[in-house]
């Protein structure tokens, strides 16, 4: 029993939390409707109530109904997050070089802050290889770097677009980023949730009856 | 259980040391807290085992085990208690000084 087969076991843990398809369905809600409060700042006070007053009571209820009779319940232990702030400094700078490069290489006008806003989606989708990064980190699942990449990638594509045909605004290409993310994100979610329901039945063990041995 | 059973020349806290209930403890080492089905996925153990060694991890105090309903259905939440986790960490140690010393 080493410091490896802990750290596996806890991956193993945090693992079988995510099985369930919910925090994808989650965050692709989140970024579905995160567009809705650029558009109508007024929704701020909806979207807080929605999630952080609902939001934490719904997902025990779905959990207890869904994902707990299937795979059990487990919660997790709350250690301090590592934020390593070198890395994240790393990814932002090489962000903001990558971003300008892009910029050079599409308008050649590197100094037009407008053309800064359009490359929005672009950092946005990189930003999301530090949450890969993390869930990578937690889960022992190389598998989860495929959202970031993805997300860098589909990024890369719309800023490639808003640069070649600039949208009327500054955040049309951001907010069309995050509304597609999120949807992709909610089909991933739904997806992994029908599978998970498919390939996990319901336990159903009597708790009270006498014991084997 | 005596306290000739728990502690070996060696040590070894025999409790934890029986497989099924070392793979119980190590589950445990790394939640808060996790139900009955979850320990029987991860560990493989029937439900009479998982059982039957719960209540030996609780009747030394290494484990806290709550019952409540659930859509009127028994569940039972199992955690690590404070006592058990230096137990735990105990036993790792002494594993360690075990094998301390072999070359491979």
């Amino acid at each position: 029993m080493n410091d490896k087969d802990l750290v596996k076991t806890g991956q193993d843990a945090y693992r079988a939390t995510m099985k369930d398809g919910f925090i994808e369905i989650l965050a692709g809600f989140f970024f579905m409707m995160t567009p809705v409060i650029f558009i109508q700042p007024a929704f701020v006070g909806i979207f807080v109530l929605i999630y952080v007053l609902f939001l934490p009571q719904y997902t025990e209820i779905f959990r207890k109904k869904y994902t707990n009779p299937r795979v059990g319940y487990v919660k997790l232990r709350t250690d301090p997050l590592d934020y390593r702030p070198k890395a994240l400094l790393t990814l932002l700078f090489i962000v903001i070089i990558s971003s300008g490069i892009l910029i050079m290489l599409m308008t050649q006008d590197v100094a037009n802050y407008y053309n800064w806003f359009l490359v929005f989606p672009f950092i946005l989708g990189a930003a999301l290889l530090a949450p890969s990064a993390y869930l990578v980190y937690r889960t022992g699942a190389k598998i989860y770097w495929g959202f970031g990449i993805v997300a860098t990638i589909f990024g890369l594509v719309m800023s490639t677009i808003t640069l070649t045909y600039p949208p009327d605004g500054p955040f049309d290409g951001l907010l069309a980023f995050s509304i597609l993310l999120g949807f992709g994100l909610l089909i991933v979610g739904i997806v992994k949730f029908a599978y998970f329901l498919h390939s996990n039945p319901v336990i159903d063990i009597q708790e009270d009856s006498s014991s084997e041995q | 259980m005596s306290n000739e059973d728990r502690d070996s020349p060696l040590e070894i806290d025999k409790i934890i040391h029986e497989p099924a209930r070392l793979q119980i403890m190590t589950q445990l080492y790394v939640v808060d807290e996790a139900d009955f089905i979850y320990i029987m996925r991860q560990t493989g153990l029937t439900w009479g085992n998982l059982s039957s060694h719960m209540t030996k991890l609780e009747d030394v105090g290494y484990i806290e085990v709550t019952k409540e309903f659930q859509e009127k259905k028994p569940h039972t939440i199992l955690s690590m208690t404070k006592s058990g986790r230096i137990a735990f960490e105990n036993y790792r140690k002494m594993l360690e000084k075990v094998f301390e010393g072999l070359d491979n």
